[in-house]
């Protein structure tokens, strides 16, 4: 549900929402708004139907399309739900201002996934990973 | 389709002349019903020509104000703004990054409020 003026609110989407932080339910910083997924409804009307985030989404927009559609179909194939968590659907966006709040948790947005990956998959595997450097 | 696809994109009238490219896009809360409980944000509008880091930074839409002078001279430098309204959008091509223009489309000076 976005909260704010209610129905008729209007936002320039490159102004106040592209680049914006996003924040879970508990308050975490879960990354930024790195683009906006577009649909069409029955009637022909285009509207925004969800938040893109996340490092495969940012390449895309920033040209490197190949890429990051390769990193996005990686991180959603590698996933134990096989969820594409980079797309958050709008019905999941509480209110929109100077920060985005999401009615989810920061481990079901899909930024950290690729830090996480790396986590599990190649630090774990480096020998002395278990204590800070000396 | 991503918001990306539609920034930047340039915008030609129904006669073939360029407008400019697509600087913003206003939405408006009034789209389909989203999960039963919202209205989706719904592409109302498209902001075309200007300086594209004068609207980054708010002195086109006039959220930012201050220094007075140099509010003025980014949205001078930045040339006249229009605001194409998106029912008057009659093509929008992907592949060539072009948006196409109604031949009846209006397009109007964007004066932001104060």
């Amino acid at each position: 549900m976005i909260a704010g003026d209610g129905a008729g609110r209007r936002v320039w989407a490159d102004l106040e929402l592209l680049d914006r932080q996003l924040r879970d339910r508990a308050g975490t910083l879960c990354g930024k708004v790195d683009d906006v997924e577009l649909a069409c409804d029955e009637h022909g009307r285009m509207y925004a139907s969800a938040i893109l985030t996340g490092p495969g989404r940012l390449l895309e927009r920033l040209g490197r399309r190949r890429l990051g559609g390769w990193l996005v179909r990686f991180m959603s194939e590698n996933a134990p739900d096989g969820r594409d968590a980079s797309r958050v659907p709008f019905e999941y966006v509480h209110s929109i201002g100077a920060v985005i709040d999401l009615s989810l948790d920061a481990d079901e947005v899909g930024t950290s996934r690729t830090e996480r990956w790396t986590r599990d998959h190649v630090i774990a595997h480096i020998v002395g990973n278990r204590h800070d450097p000396e | 389709m991503t918001l990306s696809d539609l920034l930047d994109a340039r915008v030609i009238d129904g006669h073939g002349s360029t407008l400019g490219d697509v600087c913003d896009v206003r939405l408006v809360q009034d789209g389909p019903v989203l999960a039963g409980v919202t209205a989706a944000l719904r592409v109302d509008a498209l902001l075309v020509g200007g300086s594209k880091l004068a609207a980054r930074l708010g002195y086109i839409h006039r959220e930012v104000t201050a220094p007075a002078l140099l509010s003025a001279l980014v949205r001078h430098l930045g040339g006249p703004m229009l605001l194409v309204e998106w029912d008057d959008v009659a093509e929008w091509d992907h592949e060539t990054h072009t948006v196409r223009l109604a031949p009846h489309a209006r397009p109007h000076r964007f004066v932001a409020s104060p």
